[in-house]
């Protein structure tokens, strides 16, 4: 079963000042989904939206098989969220939010919880404003996973936290989608994060889905290539997705069935993808 | 809702402790009988601890949070009206045992009295938390503030007023029962309509 589809989903704010979509998106079952985008590409909106706290002006959002609309609360108990700010009341500590949630959530485990506290360093009996940001988010993230969820849903989890910190969210986020019950969906502006962690990607430029592809395709489909600027030139434009010409030749992004054999080819990061991508929107 | 209560009863215990040292001292004050406009602050100052709750809830972006948890709006609003009604009915049993002691050892207790006088404690406290909800609901703390103002002033000018009536003998709340019970009627009617229209207001601010 598919964790995630998303059909056709528009949204516009004011005067069609801001619109996103249409997007078509698929997460299946045991995968990580990378929504990848700058800061107001519509990351946020798409996340508010799959999770019923914005209405949609047309499309379809299935979550784990149901409408997201069908039964909203039961929904919420089934996926985990962790929002950029997290949101937890500054004045709580751990161990009340622990109690606050098991009210909250049918299928709240408290052990699990527990460990996931004691297993990330969390301080249990610290007021939430007192945390650093790394530690915040390693709060959320303990919610998130301590009611049985089966989808979880990350709004740029990563951004801000050092190195260590980071690579434990990581750790964390891969040992959940141990099998095909679990998915995630995890939106960041920092691709290098993603790259690491996703099955599949998805650009999100301005509102509008630029494409959504399985990582490993995306990374074999494009190669970077440098040649002179007259070799170059012999490639469909079509096939190449940027070039940049110096004194020595020229440096380009192209598609690998359009390259002749025996030229200098490198691998392309999903990074340098994305912004050639944007890039090539703009003009 | 549990646990959403559960959530704004640590939020008092933390951060609204010297609410409820003004609350006191002001019942002392009302208590002491010097002053019969002191006696109607401490239930309108319980009546708006919610907003208070509420601006912390903005500032730590609990409402977005609370957006993505198996909680509805309409149990997001309940709880704070709940509550809001918890502190009122407190506070006022509160005024009203200790103006009693005081009036006691005065030698002038009147049960019935007192009973109108927590009565209408009650009405204007839950008249001023009502009218100033649905706007801090639609609109925010930062936005619905002016409105929480003008429900704070239009409340103490109640209260003044109030007081003036009965001082003057013109508002005889030991007459009839029917110029008490009416209004706490009507107190009851806005409450509920109030309640259910920061239901809708809220929805609507979530764009659910």
């Amino acid at each position: 079963m598919n964790a995630l589809e998303i059909q056709g989903l528009k949204k516009s704010y004011g005067d069609g000042e801001f619109a996103l979509g249409p997007i078509d998106l698929t997460l299946p079952g045991g995968c990580i989904l990378g929504l990848i985008g700058e800061n107001g590409a519509g990351k946020s909106t798409t996340i508010r939206l799959i999770l019923n706290a914005a209405r949609r002006d047309g499309g379809v959002i299935r979550v784990l098989g149901k409408d997201n609309r069908e039964n909203d609360k039961l929904m919420k108990e089934e996926v985990g969220v962790v929002l950029d700010e997290v949101g937890i009341p500054e004045c709580l500590t751990a161990t009340e939010v622990g109690k606050v949630m098991a009210d909250l959530y049918r299928n709240w485990q408290a052990e699990t919880y527990s460990a996931l506290l004691r297993k990330l360093c969390v301080p249990s009996g610290k007021p939430f404003k007192e945390f650093s940001r790394g530690m915040k988010m390693k709060l959320g993230i303990a919610v998130a996973l301590s009611h049985q969820s089966k989808l979880l849903i990350l709004d740029e989890p990563t951004s801000g936290l050092d190195p260590v910190v980071r690579d434990e969210v990581v750790e964390l986020l891969r040992s959940f989608v141990c099998d095909e019950e679990h998915a995630i969906l995890i939106s960041s502006h920092i691709v290098s994060d993603l790259e690491k962690l996703c099955d599949y990607v998805a650009f999100l430029h301005h509102g509008k889905l630029l494409l959504t592809e399985e990582k490993d395709v995306l990374s074999e489909e494009y190669v970077f290539v440098r040649a002179s600027g007259e070799a170059l030139d012999t490639l469909p434009r079509e096939d190449i997705l940027h070039r940049r010409d110096n004194a020595y030749g020229g440096e380009a992004i192209v598609r690998r069935s359009a390259v002749p054999g025996g030229w200098d080819t490198g691998r392309v990061s999903i990074e340098e993808l994305f912004v050639y991508m944007v890039k090539e929107e703009r003009i | 809702m549990k646990g959403l209560l559960r959530k704004d009863f640590y939020m008092l215990w933390k951060c609204c402790r010297i609410n409820f040292v003004i609350i006191l001292l002001y019942g002392l004050i009302a208590a002491s009988g010097q002053s019969s406009f002191m006696s109607y602050l401490p239930c309108v100052m319980a009546a708006l601890i919610p907003v208070t709750l509420l601006g912390y809830d903005e500032r730590s972006r609990w409402d977005e949070y609370a957006a993505v948890l198996p909680c509805t709006a309409r149990e997001l609003v309940g709880a704070k009206y709940l509550l809001g009604l918890a502190l009122q009915l407190g506070t006022a049993l509160y005024v009203m045992l200790v103006t009693a002691a005081a009036s006691s050892m005065r030698g002038g207790l009147s049960w019935a009295e007192l009973g109108k006088f927590v009565l209408t404690l009650l009405m204007i406290s839950g008249v001023s938390s009502s009218l100033c909800l649905p706007f801090i609901f639609r609109y925010g703390v930062e936005k619905g503030r002016v409105a929480y103002y003008v429900v704070m002033v239009a409340s103490f000018g109640a209260s003044a007023v109030a007081v003036s009536l009965k001082e003057q003998g013109i508002w005889q709340t030991n007459g009839e029962g029917v110029w008490v019970l009416l209004p706490a009627l009507a107190a009851v009617l806005i409450t509920a309509a109030s309640w259910r229209l920061s239901i809708r207001l809220y929805q609507k601010r979530r764009g659910a």
